[in-house]
């Protein structure tokens, strides 16, 4: 194009001294022979003056031309030279223009107006996988899936159509996967403005994409955890409230609110200071301390209300720490624990009142139980004396006097050795009733089956007469107190013997049972047995269900079993039927104990 | 010290009293009995003092039947007296009380006693107790000291 131009310069330069020569050539033919004539008459000299004035011509002329020549000349050459370095300058620029595109980490590309690639940079060629000759001459749609080429032709339509230039974000299907691509378009126009095709430069943001989609779910989730949080503490059975550095309020729980009388708009933001400005300067100390890092705490702090109402309140004051490890804050915690201390002073207040109860019942069963001993002894001793003077001297007078006395009196005499006797018995049985549970309850395990077949055999010794058959299960064993389940066994077994002796082939029976849910034994016979609705006089003592003259008795037996089984803390219990024998069972496990089942069976 | 075989009886109650001197009569217990009413008196007669220091016979009764109950000093008492004493250290002792209290057998025992007997109420074996200890210390029983 230069070339063409100073050809151009150069030709409009001959022709400019082509017409310079032919102007001053006329001129000079025009006017150079009347110029002569004016001046010159004589023809000789008008001859040698003519050909003087040829050659002058001739000189004039070449030195026009040379001036003209080389003054075109040297303008030819200042252009040409000028049109060197611009070329030269040019070159260089896009020498400049070249390595940055080749060296940008961006995708530098320009297509023409069919959408075919005609230049690409290094990046270009990398981002889709192809060499540089691979992507010269060809579309997108040869680049991408359809939908993703359809966009792109799109765009490229609407830049060519608006000439604008268009900043979009692309993504991309690349041979490394997705890609997000931040590209900007525009048109190439020629000198004339006139659309030549499109260029563009396309930078990957993947990785900020990436980033910011791990920032924006970190930032929901922590939107989330501070609603929960938030939620949490309001809904927060107990007084509750976070503050900042400078003690404002951040989040508070709805019975902070309601005990301290703060609406839900006080809450949001103000300083603690603010919303209770009568804050005792102790409890400011603690708020600094807490700030300094300290937990603090009481379990129970009293505090005088305004109508003098004594309040007690658990509280807890204790940093909260900011991501960088510094206090970002406090969290106070205080709980109303009024009812809870009144109630513990009752429960308190009542224990010692129970515990002095129990010293004082425990003194005045002492008492009582010092008294009974006393009663028995002075029984023992002081009643005996007078009944065994009646007996003796009812008896002295039937030695000495019988044969002066008529058989009435002597009838009468024995009544009274009778009566004696049977009062005997009856001291003998509330002594013994007093004595069988006196003294420490010593548990330990006892062989029953041994105890009861020992018991039966030595009854079989003193009543040869009595064929009783005797069953007792192997291997039976309570945990009761060693003098006392002898006692409540031989009982036990006495009456069974008593009781079926007049049975045609009695029967005395020993096995383990359960009694109100416990292990236990039972007694069984199958004598005279008793009338259930008496059951319950059974155990009171001197209380009898058969007759004297039937089956002798005091009436002290059963009342000194029940006895020691309620020493024990267990229970017994009766049932008989009139004529078809009798059973008693008893446990002396207290309720509660911890009973296993497996050991108690094998 | 002389002993002879006499039996001292210490008994507060009139009508036990009767009763014993009578079932040691009957057992042909034909021993001179001695009978004080106290604890004090009792040891009055035995360390012949007080009332007793005129006392005539011999220094010691072969057996003494000691009642437990007893008004001023109690028969656990005077046991436990006697035992104390060399004189009657040795000296048969038989407690003879209406009770039957381990704790009294028990401490009766520990101090001493040679026997503890339970009166019975019922007078045949109240008598034949009585007529069994009589018979055994007066005719049986070989005294520490031979008199």
């Amino acid at each position: 194009m230069t070339d063409n131009r100073m050809l151009v310069d150069a030709r409009r330069g001959a022709l400019r001294i082509a017409w310079i020569y032919a102007l001053f050539a006329t001129f000079w033919i025009l006017l150079s022979d009347k110029i002569l004539l004016l001046f010159i008459d004589d023809p000789t000299l008008l001859v040698r003056t003519s050909m003087v004035k040829g050659w002058a011509f001739v000189l004039v002329t070449a030195a026009l031309l040379y001036f003209l020549v080389s003054r075109l000349l040297n303008a030819l050459t200042v252009a040409h030279e000028r049109e060197r370095d611009l070329q030269a300058q040019q070159i260089r620029t896009l020498r400049v223009f070249q390595t940055i595109w080749e060296g940008s980490d961006e995708a530098v590309f320009a297509k023409d107006l069919k959408g075919c690639y005609t230049l690409v940079n290094k990046k270009t060629a990398e981002f889709v996988g192809k060499t540089r000759d691979e992507l010269i001459g060809r579309d997108d749609s040869a680049l991408f899936p359809p939908e993703e080429a359809a966009t792109l032709v799109e765009i490229d339509r609407k830049i060519r159509l608006d000439k604008s230039t268009i900043v979009s974000e692309e993504q991309l299907s690349m041979p490394n996967g997705t890609r997000f691509m931040l590209t900007t378009k525009g048109p190439l126009l020629d000198e004339h403005g006139r659309v030549t095709g499109t260029f563009g430069i396309a930078r990957d943001i993947t990785v900020l994409k990436q980033n910011e989609a791990a920032l924006k779910a970190a930032y929901d989730a922590l939107q989330e955890q501070k609603t929960q949080l938030k939620l949490f503490i309001e809904h927060a059975p107990a007084a509750l409230a976070m503050l900042d550095r400078n003690l404002d309020h951040m989040f508070a729980s709805q019975r902070w609110m309601d005990i301290y009388g703060v609406s839900h708009e006080d809450m949001s933001g103000p300083n603690h200071y603010d919303i209770f400005p009568e804050l005792p300067e102790e409890w400011r100390r603690v708020h600094q301390r807490a700030l300094a890092g300290e937990v603090i705490r009481s379990d129970g702090d009293c505090f005088e209300r305004a109508d003098g109402r004594r309040q007690w309140v658990r509280w807890e004051v204790r940093p909260w720490h900011a991501v960088d490890g510094t206090v970002g804050g406090i969290v106070i915690f205080s709980e109303d624990i009024t009812a809870q201390h009144q109630a513990e002073e009752e429960v308190r207040s009542l224990n010692a009142h129970l515990e002095q109860r129990v010293l004082e019942r425990t003194a005045e069963l002492h008492a009582a139980n010092r008294e009974l001993d006393a009663f028995a002894y002075a029984v023992s001793h002081d009643l005996r004396a007078p009944l065994r003077a009646m007996d003796g001297f009812a008896h002295a007078l039937t030695e000495d006097y019988g044969d002066r006395l008529d058989g009435e009196a002597r009838v009468f005499l024995d009544q009274i050795s009778i009566a004696s006797k049977k009062m005997g018995e009856l001291i003998e049985g509330i002594l013994t009733l007093s004595r069988s549970t006196r003294g420490a309850l010593r548990r330990e395990p006892i062989d029953i089956s041994g105890l009861a077949l020992r018991v039966l055999s030595e009854m079989a010794r003193l009543h040869p007469g009595n064929r009783v058959k005797v069953e007792v299960a192997p291997e039976l064993t309570v945990d009761g107190d060693a003098r006392m389940v002898e006692i409540l066994m031989t009982n036990l077994l006495d009456n069974a013997w008593k009781y079926s002796s007049k049975t045609e082939s009695p029967l005395i029976r020993v096995d383990a049972a359960e009694v109100a849910g416990r292990p236990g034994i039972c007694i069984e016979d199958n004598g005279a047995g008793f009338d259930m609705a008496y059951a319950q006089r059974l155990f009171v003592p001197f209380q009898r269900l058969h007759r004297q003259t039937e089956f002798p008795g005091t009436g002290i037996g059963l009342a000194t079993v029940q006895r020691i089984v309620h020493r024990h803390g267990g229970e017994i219990v009766a049932e008989g039927v009139p004529g078809n024998g009798a059973r008693f069972c008893f446990t002396l496990s207290a309720a509660g104990d911890h009973y296993d089942t497996e050991s108690e069976d094998s | 010290m002389t002993q002879d075989k006499t039996i001292l009886l210490v008994e507060d109650n009139p009508q036990d009293e009767m009763l014993t001197l009578r079932a040691l009569k009957k057992a042909n217990v034909v021993n001179r009995i001695d009978v004080v009413r106290d604890g004090q008196q009792a040891l009055d007669y035995l360390f012949r003092q007080g009332e007793f220091a005129q006392r005539e016979g011999p220094d010691l009764p072969m057996v003494v039947l000691l009642d437990i109950s007893l008004p001023r000093l109690s028969g656990l008492e005077v046991l436990e007296r006697l035992r104390e004493d060399p004189r009657t250290e040795l000296l048969p002792i038989v407690i003879l009380t209406s009770s039957d209290e381990t704790q009294d057998r028990l401490r009766s025992y520990k101090s001493g006693a040679n026997s503890f007997v339970r009166k019975p109420v019922e007078f045949a074996e109240f008598a034949e107790t009585v007529a069994r200890l009589g018979v055994y210390w007066v005719a049986t029983n070989a005294p520490s000291v031979s008199g």
